[in-house]
């Protein structure tokens, strides 16, 4: 995979993303975060580690001890990529029992093909299935299946991308609130350059539900890496690993 | 002759005591995050990275 800019650039950016995250949720002090920030611009191992990464993607590399790390390239609704820096267990998926996510979001082509991708990588690794909504509310069977397949399902995400005007995955995040499920809401923000704009297609998900982990976001590239970092902690506080 | 509620006593129903629990279950996830980072800060960061994703495992 071709980097978009130069790796050690990439990877600095990316992992003091990563730091900043846990600051901001608490977790590293000030003072942490910023000797953090040093230690990666002083370690002359970087630079050739961060291009191993990109000349061996997707295949993984191994740091001495830490298991392996491996940079994918994820997509974003306009089919545009972006790389992403990915821990993996040693052994691969774990041997406890896999978890199933229940995925609700507009029926888009661009939506399906980049989120869904998205998703699989980021998730799957770690033993979470994906289960899609079904296609149209309208139908009785289909909303029976709905219900069933989010009260059969461990944790739920759902994405409002383009939802406006087009109810279903409230009406599913309704349900799974009823259920008592544990929810990833991802809840699309408009783009870094139009963020003053209201985004025309787009509506808004309540704030005051309990239980779910709310996710603003700008593109999928910033989606990507607050649903990653907040992953363990979310999969904790839930109880599912 | 009415019966008075007393307001002043604590909720004891089962919704109530789920949310407690979740609340504890919460409270210890988070206090175990820390306490990971606390213990792992001296790692070179990307290190730190693979291990955080590790437990995953």
């Amino acid at each position: 995979m071709l980097p978009p800019v130069e790796p050690s650039v990439f990877l600095q950016e990316f992992v003091v993303s990563f730091f900043e995250s846990r600051l901001l949720s608490g977790f590293i002090s000030v003072d942490e975060y910023h000797d953090t920030v040093v230690a990666l611009r002083r370690n002359d191992a970087f630079a050739p580690t961060s291009r191993r990464l990109f000349e061996n993607s997707p295949e993984a590399i191994h740091l001495d001890g830490y298991g392996p790390l491996r940079i994918i390239e994820l997509r974003e609704p306009d089919g545009s990529r972006f790389p992403f820096l990915q821990g993996l267990t040693k052994l691969g998926p774990p041997d406890r029992r896999r978890l199933t996510c229940f995925v609700g979001h507009r029926f888009l082509k661009n939506i399906e093909q980049s989120l869904r991708f998205n998703l699989v990588h980021l998730l799957s690794p770690y033993g979470i299935d994906l289960r899609w909504s079904g296609y149209d509310l309208s139908a009785r069977d289909v909303f029976d299946e709905i219900v069933r397949g989010i009260k059969s399902a461990d944790l739920c995400l759902f994405d409002n991308l383009g939802t406006l005007n087009r109810p279903n995955v409230y009406i599913e995040i309704g349900i799974a609130h009823a259920l008592g499920k544990p929810m990833l809401v991802c809840e699309y923000g408009g783009s870094a350059a139009g963020r003053r704009k209201k985004v025309p297609d787009t509506g808004s998900v309540p704030s005051d539900l309990q239980g779910l982990l709310r996710i603003q976001y700008r593109s999928y590239q910033d989606l990507c890496r607050q649903l990653y970092f907040n992953l363990p902690l979310f999969l904790a506080r839930n109880e599912l690993h | 002759m009415k019966t008075k509620i007393d307001s002043t006593k604590p909720k004891t129903t089962s919704t109530s005591r789920k949310g407690q629990s979740q609340q504890v279950v919460r409270d210890a996830a988070w206090k175990a995050e820390k306490k990971w980072f606390e213990e792992n800060m001296s790692l070179d960061p990307l290190a730190l990275f693979a291990k955080y994703y590790q437990r995953l495992g």
